[in-house]
This record gives structure tokens, C-alpha cells and sequence, in this order.
């Protein structure tokens, strides 16, 4: 096979290798359901080799990838867990976004170990409150006799209840792993102190490895209108809180970025600590007067998700933000 | 000697001017053509009329013109003075006409090969059939107006009309092949006007009578031997009649004929032609013991509009050798539906018929709203910490949680406090509900009140109304005109045939208070659900597929409620991500108007009885 079909076929194969090669036992064939768990009527305690948690919500942006994807991995067994992120929890910006590998403490693990058997994951029903503005969660647990799934929706409140302590803890151990950064990015936001009051995005590789970025200028240029692909700063007034009073929500305007420093590639390839600034400018004749928060952002699904072996940084970032005055 | 039977010399039998008669219209017109005869003037025929009165035997001579030429019947209840009296009348209204013979100078002929030439390419290019405007025409050259085969079928039509009827059929000839520049020469070539004596000078367009075989008291015109031979012998089919007042495509209907003079097994051609339109059809049949039945099934006829819509019935003669039904067959459509409201569970749509059009129709009412969060903060803050809304809603162990800024903050039942270090915000434990207004506290649309109040704000602001239009615009957008339905037993080729398209229409209409089933509309955007909607939503196509839930379709999301009966057109164990209804928000799938389908079916069944069925099918 040649020519287009063999490239589209490369991008999953080489994306399987390098989750081989980064998560011992990503690769390995699902083990069948033997039955019930014989270990626990036998007075032992169900033992995993791994657990996997994923989340993904929203479209397909590209490549397989959806608006909010998150997985995590942990093997169970040697108490390394593998966590891949493409998008912040939440608004307030900062996190990095990429790949990230920690080893857990035998604690953690150990409660992993004692959740998961009590959490009984196939006899969870299969959800059914999905639909826009929910995710899919997905709880994966393999063990030497065992391949055990749970699948429902972020909405699916008796489940949800009913796996709290398990999620609570998964949910803590994204939070862990994502304090070490392996293949990733952060954003960062500046203004220059000069007369133009220039925006400078930073985009740094927070990680350990080499990561792929997709040309900074290009994907500005081609971010015009389009909510999942581009790069800039957005800003809004943000008016001091009144007491008793929820503030309306925040509404955005888009300052795109300009020219970027350093040379034109793409991919462009970012070694650990390496950082690559853009520019946006002319941001204050077109945001509101008064105080206001700007916040850079970075999105990119569309791209292959391994390029030269590197993995080419796909999702959503935020950077902090800055509170401003006009 | 120009004498025949059912003329009156107006002359002397002797003489120059020997071959002066009077002759019924119909006669005078074969006469003309026959032995050359040039009308007379109506005071010339009137004053010979008087000359021939004053002869001898004269009322015994009219008496026998009328009886020979059959212009009356009752002769024997009128006295002479009535019997001229009819006479000068029938000469001054021209149904009786004074005729001369003239020599015939072989005059234009140049010009009549060319018309002829002329008329045979135009039939030619038509195959016969010069219909325009549901009615049939036939050109015929000036010197051949006597022999137009099946004359008495045909009238002439003024030059006003030919002009115009040939001047339609170019227009609708259009560029395709000659025939419109052939239409064209042959409106330079129609004669003028004339009336009797006056002979046609070009081409004439003749248009065909509506026949109708009802019985006429009168006698009618006079009837020459020849013609009173075709009678006794001549094949002919004497009456054709529908058996039934209606029918419906792909359904039968029978044409039912007597004949005169047919041989069992003879074949007689029946023509199906609109009334007042141009679809026909033409089927054989065989005579048998004198009659026939033309069996028709109704295909490949359309329905026609009339007074601005498209009719529910179209008008078909059956015809068999100029002899049409009197009564015509109504072939009926289904072209109109009245609007039918469909509601079952979380399925809501309105749904009519017009102009073969299948308009699904949704009013989607709405409140203002505000958006709000709820959190599970579980054990990451300590027992006894307020704010909990168990009760109030329907899950345990939330809190209200809102936005400041970038940040998160959550109620601890006196005061916003920051979440809680450690706490990760994940979806499994946290997210977007809408709120409205009730009387004066903020109601949650899962139950609950929100502690403080929300800042008011313009539903109706330029932006808003705007965002609200394109939501209006997407859903008709997505949801129309991407699958017909189609009748099942439908047996035209013509795949417009028992097609409908379908429309849909949304109306977003704002209401003062929230009930049951209402949307929220909240400003900005955190995460819209199938009740609540941000302004700020990214993914426009939300509206579209929460108006999928309108028309009945479950959702096609791993973790949703499928229907796992869906195995074809992309959706495995009902889940398609690239459908409209399922995670990308994409394509509309035939599946997707199944209820429409339903709906639609029922309706016609409904309102005519018939229980056809329906298939949704690609446009």
C-alpha cells in the first residue's frame, strides 16, 4: 500500500507505538470477563494491574480527538500513572496541556486498589442521560482474570453517586499527575511596557520531552471565527463585583496574535524548557474601557497527534489572567 | 352543375349564372372546397332568397332544402311564411349560406407547397399534438381546410388567439431544436380574418372541440350522403364513459365504450387527456361484441396549480375516435394536509401539507434565563460545612458553585467561599444548571433557589436577538429539505409523483414564565444542556439537535439514552457520532424522520382514508 491510504494508516500506528513505549501494557490485548469475582467470595481482595479513566465530551475536532478529552492511566502494579490532557479543568488558566507521567504513592494506589473492588464496576448499567454538554466517563479496571468497564454519562447522577469515592480519587490523581509535566505546554501572558501595550504569548514546554507545536502564525492567521482552532488573546471587562449580585458572565472579544519571534515551521519542534512568543497587538482600540481580564488561549485539534516521534500538542490552553485597566 | 342533395338553386336551371345555391354551412363549406364556390354576400343571397320565393313550386322547393339538408325537424307545424322566415334568418346568421361557382385558377401555389411544408415539419417536430394551454390546435393550410380529416372535430380560432397560442408554444419550444423558429413562420404565414364570402388568404389554425356524446335535441347540422354512409358503416365508437368519478395515483380506472361497425378484436385507441391541460395518455384496447374497456392506471400525472396552489384534482377526458367522456375522471391528490400537533413524551411538532411541501413546525418557548453551576466537593471540605442542596434537588451532596472572574467560588450556605485546595474540577463533579425568575427568587430548573440574585440583563439586545435568529436559521437549515417522504405503492416513474419535500419551520417565542418543556436561554456560556442553552454556545448546531428531540429522535451519544435497535446509515448499537444526534452534531439521517414519516401517514390516513405508506427517501 502506498501514497495517501498508507499515510492516513501511519498516524494510529505510530500513535500506538509511542503509547506502548510511554504506558508499559497500553497495547495489550483486553483480557475476557472470567466471571464473578471468585476472589472476593474467597475472602481475598481483587487485585487490578491497571485502571484506566477517561473522559471525552463534545465533537470530534480531528483525529479522534474530542473538544474535552482526558485519560488517564495508572498502572496499578508498578505505580506509574500516565496521564494525557488536552484541555484545563476549569477557566481560571495556567494548567499545562500535553502528556504527564508520575509515580503514585503506595497509599494512593493502595486506595485505588480497595475502591475499585468495592466500586463493582460491571455491574454499573450503561448510561443513558447522555447529550450535548455531557461527557462520556469510563472507567476501565484490568486485572490477571478480569477486564471490568463502566461507561456513563457525565449526567448519570445514581451512577455518579454511586462511584464517588472512586471518581473523587481518580479526580485527585489527574490533579497529582498533572503536576508533572512530561510532553506538554503552559501558556503564559504578558504585556510589554512600552507605549503599544503589545499582548506577548509565551508558549513553553513545560515537560521533560520535545513536543510538536503547529506553526504559531499560521494557525493565528486561520483563527478568524473559528472557536477551535487559533491562537490569541481574548478580553473582557470585568466589572468589580456588587455585593448580593452574581456577576454576568464574562463576554469575550478576540484579539488575534500577530508575528512570532524565532523561525517559521511546521510543525515546529520545542525542546524542554524551549518557548516560543507571538504577539498580538492593537488590542486596546478593539476591547472595552474599564477594568478588564485578558486571558491567551491556544487551540489546536487538527493536526496528527505524533510528528517525527514528537508529540504534537493538540487541545485547549489558557494562560492566567490579567487584570488590566483602560 | 353545382346541385347535390340538400342544396337550392337560387337561379334558374339554365344560364350563366346557373350555379348560384343556398346550402346549409356545413354543406357550402364542402361545396367550397369541392367545386370551387366562393360564398355570396349575405344581401345578395337574401335578395336571390326573395327572387326564388316569388318562382313557382317555390315553397315546396324550401320546404325540401330544409328537410334534405336537415336544418329543422318539424316542418310540419310551421306554415310557408314561417318556413322562409327561417330561412332568412339561418342566411343572416350564416348557418345558411348562398354559394356561386367560380373557376379555380391554380392561384398560390408556391406558396402553398411552403405552408404545407411548413405545417408537416411542424407536425413533424410536435408528433400531432399542438396543445397549449389544455387545448388542442392543428395548422392546416388555407386551401386544405376542407379536407382536414375529422373537420367537425375543429373550430377556427381567430388570429388574435392563433397569434397568440403560436407564440406560447415558441416561447415554450424555447431554444430546443427548430420547432419555435418553425411557430414563428408560421404566425407570419396565419391568414387574416375572413368570414364567408371571403376565403382564408394563409395558415389556420384550427382548434379542436370539446366533444361530448350527450344526445342534442337539436338535429344538429345537416349530414351529406357520404357522410350518412360513414354513419351506417363506417367504424365509429359511439359513446366512452369512466366507470368511476374518482381516482387516485396507482390506482385503476376504466374507460367503458360502445362501438358501431367494429369486428370483435378490434382495436380502438383511447386517449386520457387533462382537461384543460396538457398530460395525456394514450392506451389500445379491443373491441368486443361492440364494446370496449380502456383500463388506466393513474400514473405519471401530476397535480397542476389552480388559484395559486396546487389543486387537489385534476380533470381527465377519456377520448376514442373524437368521441370524449361526458363526465371526466377526477384524478385526486394529496396536496394539502391540515396541521396535525403531535405530542408524545418529549416529542412535540406540528405538521401540514402545503403544496406537496410536508412543513414540520416547532414553537420552541423559552424564559430569560441566568447560568449557574452546581459542584460536589465531597470530603475536600470539612463535615458540617453548610450550603449542601440535598432536598432540593434531586442529587445529594451539591453546592451552588459560580463564577468570579476566572475563578470558581461555591456556597456554603452564608457566603461564596473558594473551592477548597486539592478539590480538581473535573466532569464528573461539576456542572451547568439554568436558572429563571420567579416572582422575586431565581429557580433552578432542577428545583432549588439561587442565594443571591443574578444581574439582569437584555434578551432582547440587538446581539441576542441576533444569536437567537442564527439558532432559528441553523435548526430550519439542518432540518430541511435533506429527505423526502415518498409513497411506497406509488407506481409512476416520475419520482415528483407522490413525492413530498420537507420544511422545517422554527419559531423561538419568548414567554413571561417558565413551565415544564421551556428552554432557558442563559448569557454566556458554560455548558448548554437539552433545557438550558448559552448565548454563547459555540456549537450552534445544539438547537438542531435538540430539535431532533422535537421530532422524536433519541440521542445517538455512547452514554446517552440509545436506541439500540439502530444498526444501519452509520449508527452501530444506536450510536452515530456523525449524525446530527449524536456527539459531532453532523449530518440528518433518513432515520431522523421516522416520526414525521409516522405522523404524516396517520394524517393522511386521517383525512382521506387512505392508508398509504411512506418512505423516507433522499431528495
Amino acid at each position: 500500500m502506498t501514497g495517501p491510504a498508507q499515510g492516513r494508516l501511519m498516524v494510529p500506528a505510530v500513535l500506538l507505538a509511542l503509547m506502548s513505549v510511554a504506558l508499559p501494557g497500553w497495547g495489550r490485548p483486553a483480557q475476557p470477563d472470567r466471571g464473578s469475582d471468585m476472589s472476593e467470595r474467597s475472602g481475598r481482595v481483587t487485585r487490578f494491574e491497571s485502571v484506566e479513566y477517561t473522559t471525552q465530551g463534545g465533537a470530534d475536532l480531528g483525529f479522534g480527538l474530542h473538544e474535552r478529552e482526558t485519560r488517564l492511566r495508572v498502572d496499578l502494579d508498578t505505580r506509574v500513572a500516565f496521564l494525557n490532557r488536552h484541555q484545563p479543568t476549569s477557566t481560571e488558566g495556567g494548567e499545562a496541556i500535553g502528556t504527564f507521567r508520575a509515580t503514585l504513592s503506595p497509599d494512593l494506589v493502595s486506595r485505588l486498589q480497595e475502591d475499585l473492588a468495592r466500586a463493582d464496576l460491571g455491574q454499573i448499567p450503561s448510561g443513558n442521560a447522555g447529550g450535548p454538554g455531557t461527557s462520556l466517563i469510563r472507567i476501565r479496571a484490568l486485572g490477571a482474570a478480569k477486564d471490568l468497564t463502566a461507561s456513563f454519562s457525565s449526567r448519570d447522577m445514581a451512577t455518579l453517586d454511586k462511584l464517588e469515592s472512586l471518581l473523587s480519587l481518580l479526580d485527585d490523581t489527574v490533579g497529582l499527575v498533572a503536576q508533572h509535566p512530561f510532553q506538554a505546554i503552559r501558556l503564559e501572558l504578558q504585556v510589554q511596557h512600552t507605549p503599544s501595550r503589545a499582548f506577548v504569548i509565551k508558549i513553553e514546554n513545560v515537560g521533560t520531552e520535545t513536543v510538536a507545536i503547529p506553526d504559531l502564525e499560521m494557525l493565528s492567521h486561520e483563527s478568524r471565527d473559528q472557536p477551535d482552532h487559533g491562537i490569541g488573546v481574548r478580553v473582557a471587562a470585568n466589572p468589580p463585583e456588587r455585593p448580593g449580585y452574581t456577576t454576568p458572565p464574562l463576554r469575550w472579544s478576540r484579539v488575534e496574535a500577530g508575528p512570532a519571534d524565532g523561525p517559521h515551521a511546521h510543525p515546529l519542534l520545542l525542546p524542554p524548557g524551549g518557548a516560543r512568543d507571538i504577539y498580538a497587538t492593537a488590542w486596546a482600540e478593539s476591547c472595552p474601557s474599564g477594568q478588564l481580564l485578558a486571558q491567551a488561549f491556544f487551540s489546536f485539534y487538527a493536526g496528527p497527534a505524533v510528528v517525527d516521534g514528537h508529540l504534537m500538542m493538540r487541545g485547549h490552553a489558557l494562560s492566567t489572567g490579567l487584570d488590566l485597566a483602560r | 352543375m353545382l346541385w347535390r342533395h340538400g342544396v337550392l338553386a337560387l337561379t334558374p336551371t339554365w344560364g350563366e349564372e346557373r350555379n348560384i345555391v343556398l346550402a346549409s354551412s356545413f354543406v357550402a363549406d364542402a361545396l367550397r372546397r369541392e367545386e370551387g364556390c366562393e360564398y355570396l354576400p349575405v344581401d345578395e343571397a337574401l335578395r336571390r332568397f326573395e327572387w326564388l320565393k316569388r318562382q313557382p313550386m317555390s315553397s315546396w322547393k324550401v320546404r325540401q332544402f330544409v328537410s334534405d339538408a336537415g336544418l329543422r325537424a318539424n316542418l310540419w307545424e310551421m306554415n310557408d311564411w314561417e318556413v322562409a322566415n327561417f330561412i332568412r334568418v339561418a342566411i343572416e346568421r350564416r348557418s345558411v349560406c348562398g354559394l356561386r361557382k367560380i373557376d379555380k385558377a391554380g392561384k398560390r401555389v408556391d406558396a402553398t407547397t411552403e405552408q404545407r411544408r411548413l405545417v408537416r415539419n411542424i407536425e413533424k417536430q410536435t408528433r400531432g399534438h399542438l396543445n397549449f394551454s389544455g387545448r388542442q390546435y392543428k395548422l392546416v393550410v388555407d386551401v386544405d381546410l376542407g379536407q382536414v380529416p375529422g373537420r367537425n372535430s375543429y373550430e377556427v380560432a381567430g388570429r388574435d388567439e392563433a397569434l397568440r397560442v403560436l407564440d406560447g408554444l415558441a416561447k415554450e419550444a424555447g431554444a430546443a431544436g427548430d420547432l419555435g423558429a418553425l411557430l414563428v413562420q408560421a404566425s407570419a404565414k396565419l391568414t387574416p380574418d375572413w368570414r364567408p364570402p371571403r376565403q382564408p388568404d394563409g395558415l389556420i389554425l384550427l382548434r379542436r372541440i370539446r366533444q361530448s356524446n350527450t344526445p342534442v335535441k337539436d338535429t344538429g347540422p345537416a349530414i351529406t350522403p357520404s357522410q350518412m354512409k360513414d354513419i351506417l358503416y363506417k367504424k365509429r365508437v359511439v359513446s366512452i364513459a369512466w366507470n368511476a368519478a374518482e381516482a387516485w395515483c396507482s390506482e385503476d380506472a376504466t374507460a367503458e365504450g360502445k362501438t358501431k361497425n367494429y369486428a370483435p378484436g378490434d382495436s380502438v385507441e383511447v386517449t386520457f387527456q387533462e382537461h384543460d391541460g396538457s398530460q395525456h395518455q394514450t392506451v389500445t384496447t379491443t373491441v368486443a361484441s361492440d364494446s370496449f374497456g380502456a383500463r388506466w392506471t393513474v400514473t405519471e400525472i401530476l397535480p397542476v396549480k389552480r388559484g395559486g396552489h396546487l389543486a387537489p384534482d385534476l380533470k381527465m377526458d377519456a377520448t376514442a375516435e373524437g368521441v370524449t367522456s361526458p363526465k371526466p375522471l377526477a384524478v385526486m391528490f394529496i396536496t394539502q394536509l391540515n396541521k396535525v400537533v403531535h405530542v408524545q413524551n418529549r416529542t412535540h411538532f406540528e405538521l401540514s401539507l402545503t403544496d406537496n411541501v410536508v412543513l414540520v413546525g416547532s414553537e420552541i418557548k423559552y424564559v430569560k434565563g441566568w447560568g449557574g453551576e452546581v459542584v460536589k466537593l465531597g470530603n475536600k471540605v470539612p463535615a458540617g460545612t453548610g450550603g449542601l442542596l440535598d432536598g432540593q434537588l434531586s442529587w445529594s451532596g451539591y453546592r451552588w458553585m459560580k463564577s468570579v472572574g476566572l475563578g470558581k467560588r461555591f456556597w456554603d450556605g452564608t457566603a461564596w467561599q473558594n473551592l477548597p485546595a486539592g478539590f480538581v474540577l473535573a466532569d464528573s463533579n461539576n456542572f451547568a444548571v439554568g436558572f429563571y425568575l420567579q416572582d422575586t427568587s431565581f429557580t433552578c430548573q432542577y428545583g432549588g433557589t439561587w442565594p443571591e440574585a443574578f444581574t439582569d440583563w437584555n434578551i432582547d439586545a440587538d446581539d441576542n436577538r441576533r444569536i437567537i435568529a442564527a439558532w432559528t436559521n441553523n435548526i430550519e437549515k439542518t432540518w430541511t429539505g435533506k429527505f423526502d417522504l415518498k409513497r411506497k405503492e406509488c407506481k409512476s416513474s416520475d419520482k415528483r409523483c407522490c413525492r413530498y419535500s420537507t420544511k422545517a419551520v422554527v419559531a423561538f417565542s419568548k414567554q413571561a414564565t417558565f413551565s415544564t418543556g421551556m428552554l432557558i436561554v442563559a448569557d454566556g456560556n458554560i455548558r448548554s444542556n437539552d433545557s438550558l442553552l448559552f448565548l454563547g454556545e459555540t456549537r450552534i448546531a445544539v438547537a438542531a439537535h435538540e430539535f431532533g428531540h422535537h421530532l422524536g429522535n433519541p440521542d445517538e451519544y455512547a452514554g446517552a439514552a440509545v436506541d439500540t435497535s439502530l444498526n444501519s446509515d452509520g449508527a452501530t448499537n444506536g450510536i452515530d457520532p456523525d449524525s446530527i444526534m449524536g456527539q459531532n452534531l453532523t449530518k440528518v439521517k433518513a432515520r431522523h424522520l421516522r416520526e414525521i414519516c409516522k405522523v404524516f401517514t396517520d394524517a393522511v390516513t386521517g383525512a382521506f382514508g387512505k392508508s398509504y405508506h411512506y418512505l423516507v427517501v433522499p431528495p
